[in-house]
């Protein structure tokens, strides 16, 4: 697999993993900085396929990278909602009207402030499952954990924010 | 299993952005922004300037023999000797 075909298919999933974890300003830098990383980490060798797949390695990363910018996290200044340009994190869909944008753009504000109330375990396998292709095992790969505890800690986010969303009028 | 998530597979979905085509430029020069590529070239030639220069010099100290250790020694009796003269008056 050649660079650009890494870039393409993790890209955008890189990109809104960090946007889930509240860093709302920088994750197309984050998202940088894991490519810097991961390019460096695949040219050492440090990328074994029969370990994992390369999406649970660049996931990896991306948490340990996650985990170390935690402290400026934008997620707890969203409250100062007119600071922030919201359009600087790209379009939620092309196909979709200016409404249906608007929709999801305040759905996502909502998602940032409620998941707040989850612990930061729930808060980090959660943000990793909302990704649409990463799996338990994948989680549990990379956050060296039972597949068996990562689903109940996913079960136990899901109901807490289940009520918290749908109070707000989001079902899920 | 998963089946009981899916509808956070779709929540997911729903707050999905798309990132600008900048942004996707940006992160496919990774290789060519980030130095270190091109720092590991040119650290060979380093490597190989510092060789050549530490091989000139070693050449260069045993040619001159024990003769370069004399002269050094020379210059620091010498200075002594000046230091000690120039204390006891």
């Amino acid at each position: 697999m050649d660079w650009n075909t890494i870039v393409e298919r993790l890209g955008p999933r890189l990109y809104n993993y960090f946007i889930r974890r509240g860093f709302v300003r920088d994750s197309a830098d984050l998202t940088q900085d894991v490519f810097s990383r991961l390019y460096l980490k695949i040219s050492e060798g440090a990328f074994d396929q029969t370990k994992g797949s390369l999406d649970a390695f660049a996931f990896g990363i991306a948490r340990f990278v996650a985990l170390e910018n935690l402290p400026t996290s934008q997620l707890y200044v969203l409250a100062s909602e007119d600071e922030f340009d919201w359009d600087k994190l790209g379009n939620a869909d092309d196909s979709s009207s200016l409404e249906q944008n608007y929709q999801k753009q305040q759905t996502l504000r909502l998602f940032l402030n409620e998941i707040k109330s989850l612990n930061s375990v729930q808060q980090d396998i959660l943000t990793l499952y909302l990704d649409d292709e990463l799996k338990l095992d994948d989680i549990a790969e990379l956050m060296k954990l039972p597949v068996g505890t990562v689903k109940s800690h996913l079960f136990r986010a899901k109901e807490k924010l289940k009520d918290l969303l749908e109070n707000k009028g989001i079902s899920l | 299993m998963n089946d009981d998530f899916d509808s956070l597979k779709k929540l997911g979905k729903k707050i999905e952005r798309k990132p600008t085509d900048k942004m996707v430029a940006q992160w496919t020069s990774t290789p060519f922004r980030t130095s270190k590529f091109s720092m590991k070239t040119s650290n060979w030639w380093q490597l190989a300037a510092a060789l050549v220069a530490g091989i000139l010099i070693g050449k260069f100290v045993l040619q001159s023999g024990p003769e370069i250790f004399a002269i050094v020694a020379k210059n620091h009796v010498e200075d002594e000797t000046f230091e000690y003269v120039y204390t006891n008056n």
